[in-house]
Parts: C-alpha cells; structure tokens; sequence
C-alpha cells in the first residue's frame, strides 16, 4: 500500500541548541576536560539551553504541499535543517523517504573567481546532480538564468540579481521526489519571482511531495494544500491554508492588541485624553467590513492655546506596511487654534484595505514645529474582514467586461 | 562505515567539482600558473644544495644533492601544503555546511587531492632531473604508487582529525602549521634516513613520512626496493588511522552545523 507511506513523518521531535554548544578555544576546553576527569562526577550543571522545536508531530503525504508559517524564530528553518540531514534533533523520530533535496537561497555557495558556468557544476554537485547530469541540463540551466554570455564571466562581477538568478535555475532543475523550499520566492526581480513561482507549481503537478516556508502569506495561500502554524518551537494551529492564514493574523493582532494601548507621550502642553474607533453605526469597533465607514476620535486637554495644531494620522498593516497617512494641514482645515478640552474627530468614509489587521497611529504638532506635543502610536488596532474572495493590499472597484464571439 | 562510504561514493562528482575549483582559483590569475608547483620545492632545492651541500656537506648517500633533496621535497611540500590547508576546510566554510547537505569529508579530502595535482606536476620534474643526472630508472619505481599511496591515506586521516577538532576548537588552525615546522625535522627531507641512528631507527620509521621519503629515494636514486618492514607497518597504521579518523569525523560532523 505505498498510497498510504508518507513521505515525510515528524514524531515528537525536539531540538535544543546549547548556548556554550562546544568550546571555542582549548583554554575553555582544557580545565572542563581536567574537571571532568578529576571527577566531580557530582551533578554537571544542566548546560543553558534554547528548545528550538517543543515536541513538534506532522506527516505529509505524497504529493501534497504541506506550508509552514510563524513569526521568526518559531523554529520553521530548524524543521527544514533536520529533514535535510544538517542538524539532529534532540528527540523524536523523523523519517523521509524518497529522494530529497532543498531548495534553499544558495548565492553563499558560489565562488567568486569562477565562471557562472563552473558554478553551475560546482553547486549541481553539492545539490546532488552528477556531472554528466548536468551538462544534461545545462542547456536549460542556463536558459532559466537568463544570463546568456554573462555565464563565461567570473561570478564576482555579478550583481546580487544575477546570483539569485543563477542560484534558484540551478536549484529549480533538480527534481526530486521531496522538496524543501525555504523563502525562495523573496529573490529577484518581479518577473523573475513569477518564473520561479510558476517552476514550483510544475514541480507540484509533477506530484512532487512539499514543504513550502514562507513568510509571504499569499504564496503560501495559493501553493499549499494544508498550513502548520509554528510558535515558539510548537505546533499551535493545522488546517486549510485561509484558515490558518486567517487564524494566525487574528493572533498577531491581538498579540499587538496586548502590547497597546502604548501609553500616549503627551509634553505637558496638550494631552491625549483617549483615542476611540467607531464603525459606521457609531459603535465602537475592531473589526470594520472592508467598505465601510470608519471613524478616529482623540479626546485631548489643552493646558495653554495651541496654534494652528497639525494632526497626523496613519494607518499600517500588522507587518509595518504604511497603508495610508493623513494630515490636518494637509487637507487645509486646521483651525487657527485650540484650547481647553476638545475632540478632533477623522472620518473614513470607505476602508478599502483587505482583510489584515492594521494598527492606527497619531502625533499632534503646534503649527510647523516639528517635536510633536503628543503622541499616540499604535493606540488602536483593528481587523478588516469581507466576503469577497479578491486578495493583495486594497480593494479595487472593478468590473470584467468580454467582447468577442461566444462559443 | 560501509554506508558512509557509499554516500561518499555517490558525491563523488561533488569531490571532482571541489577539486577542479581549487586548481582553477589556485591558478587563475597568476602568470606563471601551474609553474607554481614546481617552483616552490625548486626554490628549495638550490637553497637546500647551496647550504647543505657546498657550506655544510649533508652526506646524500652518493646521489647528486640537488636530486637527493627534490625528492624529499615534494613529497614533503605536498604534505605540508595540503595538510595547512585542509585543517581549515570545513570551518572555512560554515555558510554551506548550514546551508546544504552533503557528506562534510568532501572539504577535507577535496583539498588534497587538489594538491595532489601540484604534487604530480612537481614530481613529474623528477625524471628530468634523473635524466640531466644519468640516474637509471629501475623497475623498482613500481613502488612508487604505494608510496604515494600511503602518504595520502596518511594526509586524509590527519586532515580528517584536523578539519573536524578545528570546527570546535579554532586553536588547531595554529598548531597544524608548527607541528609540520618540527616535523620536517623528524622527516629525511634535509638529511639522509641513513644518518639516523641505528637504536632510533625503528622509532624514527614509526613516522609514515619517513617510510614514504625513504622509500622514494631508494626507488628513485639508487633502483632499490623500499625497506618492507617499515613499509608494511605503515601501510597498516596509515589505514588503520583513517579508519579511525573517518569515524571519529562522521561521528561528530552533524555537531557542525550547530555551531555558530
């Protein structure tokens, strides 16, 4: 029954990497060697250690794209280091069967005084391909780089395009019956990062079994069949890739959620009393429906006049993205000057940002000076949620339209 | 052991491909290229005539000098360089060993036998200078793969050691160079192995360099065969040796990659 083998198992696996892992210089290694020996073969103190994987279990099935996301750190590229042989873990089992190969950003391994061609050979040989292979291959190799006669130049007169370009042709001709595939699409140019986009999904269709890492959520959301969600070493969430997706955004934003409200920096002059989001019914609100209407409120307490004061609001998405950033002198409707306690309130009248979770920033400045008298960053946070199925960054009104024969 | 060697086998193409690049970079732009391996035992070889010969009078066992020290020197420069430059291999280059994986030995070993190819080309100048000597060449040189054989097998096992320890212990990138200074000394590369005293010989011998410089020069100078005895124990310590090593390396190389 080779349908039901899995051509990759996790079980239970651990991974601690020490923090004094060996000893950089005989002087630390000696007198530890000599108290060893001498034998205070009492307790050793347990050596400082950092659990990169916590009891991490997950199998993938032949021909299926299995993504894996988390923030950094979660231990993703540690799963990826112990399925290709470079690191052990510390416990568990871990099995691969089949052919395997990693396609990693590789640019490291080039030699800079040679050839793009006699790096080709070079790394071919370190992915696993024989030479023969590879003069095999070479044709198409050097026709995916899309380097032409730069491939007769020594790698080191190359731009850092080139490299990728050249690393990823060679990686993306092997073709094994697993591969691993770790932030290869974050390189190149635009179209390039199509191209190789589109090699992964051939080698999908091939039933080429996958383990795709990537912290570009839309990629993982189109090429994988099921998500693992990584945290601090451990498996918090499994499923459909939009679920996953759109559970783990949920838990950045309360993460944010927690950090804030930051306390609002306030000069003495002016303070920020409060900061309130409504949504188009006046209610307040964190999650707003892509669309619809919105609304900032800042209470403040002027100690003194403040003059022509300049309000500046701005948007960004979870990942720092500034999405949209507004100014009360910029729209020309700042009053000459405020006083006493008041409320300035902004009004959205459509949020077309996609679904996401965004935070909400602002700083209030006295006229053209420009050390803000108070400051609230991050003092809000909401999510956008929406029925339609578009993805990217904002929500465009569009409409298709076909001219032509109908068959 | 057996699977290790497999692997090995299977990356074979990849210990080419080292290889290759290290005579390439070694000699690409340089000018005088591949010259460069001759020059150097060369360069000694007068230093050697001029100090040992003419001022010092070294006992060459009636060979020509100049002839008498090239051949220890190359296989003494081959030993010396490819050993210095393997005991860094691996640590040299961390950024792939956490990067990709491939059997880690291939540094180690691809290091030397890119210096193996400067060694041919150097010792290939011995036959000129048998001919410029009128030294016959004896079916004795037959040997001489052996020879060679045992010297390699001898570099891999210390290269593996070496490359390996220099991961956790960056100290020994300093002591290879210095214990190769004082070896030289305990080697017949300046002198004649005859000069050793005849109660220290069988420890002298107990060097495989010793066996292998020795046994070239009786191939090579006077159409001897080399003694069988040294030869023999040699070639079961240098094996035996490796064997050693090459656990010991395997055993610890996947510690590499978690080393920062």
């Amino acid at each position: 029954m080779p349908q039901t083998v899995s051509p990759i198992e996790f079980g239970h696996v651990w991974k601690i990497y020490r923090m004094d892992a060996g000893h950089d210089s005989l002087r630390d290694a000696i007198p530890a060697l000599v108290k060893r020996l001498i034998g205070r073969n009492g307790h050793q103190p347990a050596r400082e250690g950092f659990w990169a994987l916590r009891d991490v279990t997950f199998q993938v099935k032949k021909g299926e794209t299995l993504g894996i996301i988390g923030p950094n750190g979660a231990g993703k590229s540690t799963i990826l280091k112990l399925l290709s042989r470079i690191s052990r873990q510390t416990k568990g089992v871990l099995r691969v069967r089949g052919r395997m190969a990693a396609l990693i950003e590789l640019g490291g391994g080039f030699h800079g005084d040679l050839s793009g061609e006699e790096n080709i050979y070079l790394q071919g040989t370190m992915l696993g391909l024989s030479r023969k292979r590879i003069t095999q291959l070479y044709g198409s190799i050097a026709e995916f780089s899309e380097l032409g006669e730069f491939l007769a130049m020594p790698v080191k007169r190359y731009s850092s395009g080139m490299i990728v370009r050249l690393g990823f042709a060679i990686a993306a001709h092997i073709n094994p019956d697993v591969l691993l595939l770790d932030e290869v699409l974050a390189v190149g140019d635009l179209s390039f990062q199509q191209k190789s986009f589109q090699r992964i999904l051939e080698l999908k269709q091939q039933g080429t079994t996958m383990i795709f890492i990537s912290h570009d959520l839309g990629a993982v959301e189109k090429l994988c069949d099921r998500v693992l969600l990584l945290e601090k070493g451990a498996v918090v969430d499994e499923g459909m890739p939009s679920e996953v997706i759109q559970r783990y955004r949920q838990r950045v934003h309360r993460g944010t959620g927690h950090q804030a409200p930051a306390p609002f920096e306030s000069s003495g002059a002016l303070t920020i009393r409060g900061v309130r989001l409504t949504d188009a019914s006046g209610q307040e609100a964190e999650t707003i429906e892509v669309g619809h209407g919105m609304r900032v409120e800042i209470d403040f307490a002027a100690a003194r006049p403040i003059r022509r004061p300049d309000v500046q609001v701005w948007i960004e998405r979870g990942d720092d993205l500034l999405c949209h950033a507004t100014s009360l002198h910029q729209a020309g409707s700042a009053p000459e000057a405020i006083e006493g306690e008041g409320t300035i309130a902004l009004d959205y009248g459509a949020v077309n940002l996609l679904p996401n979770s965004y935070v909400i920033n602002l700083d209030i400045y006295e006229d053209t000076v420009l050390v803000p008298l108070a400051s609230a960053h991050k003092c809000r946070t909401f999510q956008t949620t929406s029925s339609t199925s578009c993805s990217g960054v904002v929500d465009l009104e569009h409409r298709w339209a076909i001219t032509g024969k109908r068959g | 052991m057996i699977h290790h060697l497999r692997e090995l086998y299977r990356y074979r193409d990849l210990l080419l491909s080292l290889t290759l690049r290290d005579i390439k970079v070694r000699y690409r732009q340089t000018f005088l290229g591949a010259a460069w391996a001759v020059a150097q035992p060369l360069a000694f070889m007068a230093i050697f005539t001029v100090v040992f010969s003419k001022f010092g009078k070294v006992e060459s066992d009636g060979a020509p000098y100049p002839l008498f020290s090239y051949t220890g020197l190359v296989p003494w420069t081959f030993f010396a360089t490819a050993l210095g430059l393997a005991v860094n291999s691996v640590a040299a280059n961390m950024g792939l060993v956490k990067k990709v994986y491939f059997p880690r030995e291939v540094f180690p070993i691809g290091v030397i036998f890119g210096c193996l190819a400067d060694f041919l080309i150097a010792a290939s100048l011995i036959g000129g200078l048998m001919l410029l000597y009128r030294v016959p060449a004896s079916p004795h040189l037959l040997w001489l793969p052996w020879l060679i054989g045992i010297e390699i097998f001898f570099l891999i096992s210390l290269s593996l050691l070496a490359s390996a320890l220099n991961v956790f212990y960056r100290d020994i990138k300093y002591i290879i160079p210095l214990f190769v200074q004082l070896g030289m000394f305990v080697t017949p590369v300046i002198y004649s192995a005859s000069h050793v005293p005849s109660w220290l010989a069988p420890w002298y011998m107990l060097n495989p360099m010793a066996v292998v410089i020795d046994g070239i020069r009786r191939v090579v100078l006077h159409g001897q065969a080399p003694q069988l005895e040294p030869l023999l124990a040699s070639t079961a310590f240098v094996l035996l040796l490796t064997a050693l090593a090459y656990s010991y390396f395997k055993r610890v190389e996947i510690k590499f990659a978690d080393l920062i």
